[in-house]
């Protein structure tokens, strides 16, 4: 170690390398008078993916996220023409969130095991995945009557729409497309392809949102194959 | 004019501890998880559109973040009893310690106080809005978390306040803390127009 005087202006840099693909360097100056000055000290940067998971368990204020949305929102719609773009905008938006709760809760709540039927990823989504984000289940999962690929998740009061008033000029923006967006991102990622969409329950309470998800057909055909329906 | 420079006393913060606590502890909460992954959208949507340039994302962080401090400073001030600022020296451990942990889970610790006390710094050990992220190099000029530099100048202007604030580390980017600075620019009068 090169001994330091401190009243000369030396500067030393000294590399350390870690375990990722970039190194950084700490930089110690020393300036006219006894102190010698730290100035942007870099630990070597730990891998993200070496870290311990979370358990999932810590909380921030409900608003905070209220007014992080509501920025999201205003943040589209100055860029987008119509209604519908900004949903599929938001939905956009909430898709990789979707991604990486699935491999996240995957790991965390099942131990990587992957859903075998569409009933089965539906009821994840449906429990795991709702209670997780929202801190409750779905009110209510159905399939429906009419197509063998369409099914509805449905939440009396999603986050998303707590605190976003919609203008009658916006007519039926539901800013749940953003949860839908969500729920793509696990579909798709779970390999069961389908898209997803948000919208106002017609008699529903004031609220009530309804997430209707149409697989692809080959999904349904797979699924109906390997699961033994007819 | 100088500001009286009022020196907290280790019960006046462990009372606004204690305020933080119970204020964080009544408002409704949701899953830390999903605040951090909606901001994260956010971060990655402005930096697409930007074409990564990471200056003009820290600005409109910046100014989204101006936007909610406007709003979020009355719900501070509704929800949580922490007294009333009479001095810029007061903010201090009021935003360390009731407002950090009244919208983010985290309380902070007020350093570097410069003798004039106009400007001091807030550490945060823990920063809910950097949880599963990863800068890469390219993005080495993003203060990933500035948003909270526009809600920190937003919140204080709105109590008469005018002040500067700006990151000066990031853990995130390597840097041993993360570290926020805040600077005392004016204070404001009310605009007593209105009055006759």
């Amino acid at each position: 170690n090169p001994a330091l005087n401190p009243r000369a202006t030396l500067s030393l840099i000294v590399i350390m390398s870690s375990s990722s693909s970039s190194s950084s360097a700490a930089v110690l100056t020393s300036g006219e008078g006894d102190e010698v000055k730290e100035q942007a000290v870099r630990r070597p940067l730990v891998d993200i993916v070496d870290k311990p998971l979370s358990r999932g368990k810590s909380q921030v204020t409900l608003s905070s996220f209220s007014y992080l949305f509501s920025e999201l929102v205003q943040y589209w719609q100055s860029r987008v023409e119509s209604t519908q773009e900004l949903e599929r905008r938001l939905s956009d938006a909430g898709y990789p969130i979707g991604l990486r709760v699935l491999e996240l809760l995957s790991w965390r709540e099942k131990q990587g095991k992957k859903e075998k039927s569409l009933l089965a990823v539906l009821q994840f989504i449906r429990s795991v995945v709702w209670r997780s984000l929202f801190g409750k289940v779905a009110d209510g999962l159905e399939k429906s009557t009419k197509s063998d690929d369409e099914y509805y998740i449905y939440d009396n009061d999603p986050l998303t729409n707590r605190f976003i008033s919609v203008p009658k000029d916006f007519g039926h923006l539901n800013c749940g497309a953003f949860i839908a967006g969500v729920v793509n991102g696990v579909l798709d990622g779970a390999e069961f392809t389908a898209t997803v969409t948000a919208h106002n329950v017609p008699n529903g309470g004031p609220a009530q949102t309804v997430f209707v998800v149409n697989f692809d057909q080959d999904v349904v055909k797979r699924d109906a194959a390997v699961n033994g329906y007819k | 004019q100088p500001e009286f420079f009022s020196v907290r006393t280790m019960a006046q913060t462990k009372t606004l501890i204690r305020q933080g606590d119970r204020a964080f502890e009544k408002v409704d909460k949701i899953n830390a998880e999903l605040f951090t992954m909606s901001y994260g959208a956010l971060v990655t949507q402005l930096l697409k559109d930007s074409n990564g340039d990471c200056d003009a994302v820290n600005q409109q962080l910046d100014s989204i973040g101006y936007k909610i401090g406007v709003r979020l400073i009355d719900e501070f001030i509704a929800k949580s009893s922490a007294p009333a600022c009479r001095n810029f020296t007061d903010t201090a451990e009021v935003i360390a310690k009731v407002g950090f942990r009244m919208f983010l889970g985290v309380t902070a610790t007020v350093q570097g106080w410069q003798e004039d006390g106009r400007q001091y710094s807030l550490i945060l050990d823990e920063n809910p809005l950097n949880q599963f992220v990863e800068l890469p190099e390219k993005y080495k000029g993003l203060w990933y978390s500035n948003v909270l530099v526009g809600v920190v100048k937003g919140a204080l202007e709105q109590v008469m306040f005018k002040v500067d604030c700006k990151f000066e580390r990031d853990a995130l980017r390597g840097d041993d803390s993360t570290e926020l600075k805040v600077t005392l620019q004016e204070v404001l009068r009310e605009n007593m127009e209105n009055f006759d």
